[in-house]
Parts: C-alpha cells; structure tokens; sequence
C-alpha cells in the first residue's frame, strides 16, 4: 500500500475545500459577466480589433471571444484557472520533500525501512492525485456553471483544456519537486519553478509579436498548455505528450538527486 | 564475546569546511545500553544522523547488525527504533493517528502494545499534536521508538522536556527491553541519567571521541570530594603528600579536598588523628565530564 501517498494526499482534505470555493467562486463570476459580453458583442468587437498583437494574442479572435468556449478560454484558461492550478502544485512539488525536509518531518517516513526513491515517487503519486482532483472540480464547475447559465459548451473540449491544465500543474509541480529533491531548500523550489512559469507566460504570450520570442516559444510551458487552444481544438497531443516526457525525466533526476545527498538539519 | 551491533571505522563527517565528527571507532556490543554523552554541538546527533543514513559519511564507515546504512538502510532501520533529538511531528494529527501512520510504515506493529505503552508514559493519544505541550510530544515520538519493538534503539536526548515520573518509567522501560536483548544508545549531556541506565559510556568532545569505558571503572577514576571533620587538625601539609589528593584546603579544622581513585592511603593518615565526621559524595559523572571536556584529566 502506497501509505505515503495516502496519507500526503489526506493531508490535503482541507485544504481542497478552500481551493474547491475559489474555483466556484471564479467560475460563478466570469460566467455571471458573460451575458452582458454578449450582449454588447458590437462595440466589443470593434474594440478588441484594435489592441496590440500581445494583447490579441490574450484575448484571442473578438469573434471567438464572444462565443462561450473562446470567452471561457479567454477569462479563464488563459490566466486564472492555470495561476490556481500553478500556485496549489508549485506549492505542492515544493512541499512535498523540502517542506517535509525543513519541517523535520521527512524523517518520519525515513527512519523505517524505506528507500528514499520510494517516499519521492509515492509523493509524486499525491501531486499527480491533488492536481488531478482539482482539475476534476474545475471540470465539473465549469460544466455545471454553464448548463446553469445555459451557454453551450462542448464537454469533451472542457475536458481537453482542462487535462492540458493538469499536464501544466503536474510539469510544473515536479520543477519544484525535483528542485525541491536537489536542494532541500523549499525557497529556492518555489522560486525557480515560479521564475520559470512567469516567463513561460511571457514568452507565450509575447511570442506572436516579438520575433525573436517566437523562435524560443517551444520552451515555454504556456506555449505547450494553451499554444493550440485544446479548449476550442481539443488535445494537441505533441505537446500533452512533451510535458509527460518532461515530468518523467524530471522525475528520474528528483531519484537521482534525493537518494544521495544529505539531508538538511 | 557478544556480537557487535554498531561498529565503526574511522567515521568522518564534515560539513563544508566544519567538522561533525572525526575518525570515529566505536563498537556497540549486543545488549549493551550505550551512553554517549556530550555537550550540544559535540557530534553527538551527527553520529545518530550517520547511523540512519539522513547524512553520508566523509569518510569511514558505519556497520548496524552487519549492513551498512548507506546502502541498506531500507532493510537495517526495519530493526530500529528511532528517537530524533528534535522531535517534529505532523501536528495536526492525533497522537494515534500519528502512531498509526508510523506503524503502517513498519512490517509490524502490534496494537496493544502501543496502547501499554501510552498508558505507561501516560500519553495522550486523542488530542491534536500541535495542542500538546513539548514534554507530550516527546512521549509520541518515545512510544513510536518503542512500539516497533526494535532490536537496537538510538535514543537522541531522550528524557527532554519529560516530568521526573515518565523519565522514572522511561529509565525502567529501557531497562526492560535491554533485559529482552534490545540494544540501546543513547545520547545525552544528563550524566546522572547515564549514571543510572548504561553500562558503558563514550565521550565526544569537538566531534572526537574522547573516551569509552564502563561506568563502574569511569566511577573509579572519579574525583570524589571529601570532608574531614577534625577535633584538632594537623597541618595541611601532611595531606597535600597522599597520592590521589587535590587542593586539600583547611578551614576551621575542616579539611576539604578531592580525591582520585583509591581513598586507602588517606584513610590510614586520617588513623593517626582523632576525627570527628567524614563526608564524601558518590563519584560524580559530572567531575569526570568536566575533567575530559577542560582537558585536565590524565584519566
């Protein structure tokens, strides 16, 4: 039995129940605005069409913008569900052996007879379940929030979008839990992986408009998460499956890195 | 001859540039209850943190029950029960449920036991750790070291923040499990808690190992202090030849000093006048320790 993963993801009771409000509540809002987007899709329209390339290339089409998937797309997939999704894995990856390690509390686990590599895989096991389970909430609020307000959306699309949000949470989370394995230092984990986040923004988002970024928006984990819209194309299965080579490697070295060296005091 | 359960060769930890501990040999016999005293900052943690494998030697090696814990510490800590120096725990867990966790993590554990255990150390198992004060904390964390009924046990400052009761049960508790073959160490800088449990102890002084000994020759080395009360006291002089004596001082024909070792020759002196009291402490771990830590002992 996988005690460790239990009991990490146990761990996580609580806390699901805030994050499983915040994600209501953001739903419930952005699509409370939507009929008024709609309704004054005219002036709207002829708004978006003059921004800057960047900003368009945020909003996307105004007339996609306006339907429900792009307006959806636009307000939520493009920056608040993935901050939600980043802040609780980053969090999370970075947790799950540095936290432990400064907390003293890693060595709970270690004094029995368990390998290292054992306690890293089963807490990676936690992140792919946490990540996982919030990303099921975010399905099931959207799907609820718009069958309420009766905007048609098709629901593999959602699920699409929301499984290239899950591959960014659990990539991302596995920066911190490698960086976190590497060091022991749960500062250093959260601030690199969020350094690379917010600069895989940026270069997504700044890519279609600045030519040198263009060439360089492979790296970005944005250009992979959201750079084919899954939530209007479905599943660009060339990135989804880039992201799980990445998290498999970086999990390889999280082994490599954690089994050897010293814990911290 | 007793199999060895801890042997080490040579152990060397530094961190960075700062030592930990240096070129440690040290044996622990089956069934022995080991002191291993010194102050904060001694190595004394260092050493228990090498034995589990939460830091690799520099250099040297460690051998528990024949398996090196840098490679097998997967199967060695299977017959290792642990106490951290530090005791952290998951403080929004119950006691039991704490237990339990740690339980599920070992091969074996049987239930009951834990339940003897925290009725003994009268522990409670119900409220949320983080709402038990420091000394019920370290009762958890004693009765985890315990319940996995291990074959050695690494105790690292045990008896910290415990009442004088639970240290009385804790010190019978470990005379029992040693007394059913257990192997104890136990780190201390509390000399009469060493005095009391251990048959052998070690010294470390600045990550070195000063000296091991039994406790009964360490006691015989022990400067003993003494009071002699005189009806009419010779001159001191006398009492400064007798071998073993330490600043004998005379005061109002009370003579105070320390002696070392045997106290014969004193006493076949003392014969030759007439004494009215005679008051002498037992030897104290303490003086020992100081002695090895000012490094005025040639003991």
């Amino acid at each position: 039995m996988p005690k460790i993963l239990l009991q990490t993801f146990k761990f996580q009771r609580r806390s699901f129940i805030f994050w499983t409000i915040g994600i209501i509540l953001l739903v419930a809002l952005y699509i409370s605005v939507y009929p008024s987007i709609r309704d004054s899709s005219k002036a709207l329209t002829d708004y978006l069409d003059k921004l800057p390339e960047a900003f368009k290339s945020i909003v996307g089409e105004a007339s996609t913008y306006i339907t429900p998937s792009g307006y959806i797309n636009t307000e939520m997939f493009s920056m608040m569900l993935p901050l939600i999704i980043l802040i609780y894995s980053i969090g999370f990856g970075s947790g799950a052996i540095s936290g432990e390690e400064e907390n003293g509390t890693l060595e709970i686990a270690l004094a029995n007879p368990i390998r290292r590599s054992r306690i890293l895989l089963e807490k990676f096991g936690a992140l792919i379940l946490s990540v996982g389970f919030l990303c099921i909430i975010i399905v099931l609020v959207i799907l609820i929030g718009t069958k309420i307000a009766d905007m048609s959306i098709p629901i593999d699309k959602v699920a699409a979008a929301t499984f290239s949000l899950f591959l960014l949470g659990v990539n991302a989370g596995t920066i911190a839990l490698f960086f976190g394995a590497l060091t022991g230092n749960r500062g250093v984990s959260i601030g690199i992986t969020a350094a690379i986040t917010v600069l895989s923004f940026f270069i997504n988002i700044l890519a279609p408009a600045v030519s040198g970024l263009d060439k360089i928006k492979e790296v970005s984990l944005f250009y992979h998460y959201m750079g084919h819209t899954p939530l209007l194309n479905g599943i660009y299965w060339p990135s989804a499956l880039l992201f799980i080579w990445v998290t498999i490697i970086l999990v390889s070295f999280s082994l490599v890195a954690f089994s050897r060296r010293d814990l911290n005091v | 001859m007793a199999k060895s359960v801890i042997k080490t060769e040579n152990l060397t930890k530094y961190y960075g540039k700062n030592l930990g501990v240096e070129s440690l040999n040290l044996e622990i016999k089956e069934g022995e209850v080991f002191g291993y005293l010194g102050l904060n900052g001694a190595g004394k943690t260092t050493t228990i943190r090498l034995f589990l494998n939460f830091i690799n030697p520099s250099s040297g090696n460690v051998s528990i029950f024949g398996l090196d814990p840098t490679k097998e510490s997967h199967k060695l800590n299977d017959f290792i029960g642990y106490l951290p120096g530090e005791v952290h725990l998951y403080e929004r867990l119950s006691g039991r449920d704490h237990l339990k966790y740690q339980a599920s993590l070992r091969n074996k554990v049987d239930w009951s036991y834990v339940e003897t255990l925290a009725d003994r150390f009268n522990a409670n198992l119900h409220k949320p750790i983080r709402s038990l004060s420091h000394g019920n904390k370290q009762k958890i964390a004693l009765i985890a070291a315990f319940m996995v009924k291990p074959k050695l046990l690494i105790l690292d400052e045990p008896t910290t923040g415990l009442d004088p009761l639970i240290q009385r049960e804790f010190y019978n508790l470990v005379a029992e499990v040693n007394k059913e073959g257990t192997t104890v160490f136990i780190s201390s800088h509390i000399l009469p808690e060493v005095e009391r449990i251990c048959h052998r102890v070690g010294i470390i002084r600045s990550g070195n190992l000063v000296v091991t000994e039994d406790i009964e020759n360490l006691k015989k080395k022990a400067i003993r202090p003494i009071e002699v009360h005189f009806t009419k006291a010779p001159k001191v002089e006398i009492f400064q030849k007798i071998p073993g004596i330490n600043n004998p001082v005379l005061h109002d024909n009370i003579l105070r000093a320390n002696i070392k070792g045997t106290m014969d020759p004193l006493i076949k002196e003392l014969a030759k006048y007439e004494v009215e009291n005679l008051i002498t402490a037992e030897p104290d771990l303490e003086q020992i320790f100081l002695n090895y830590y000012s490094g005025v002992s040639d003991a």
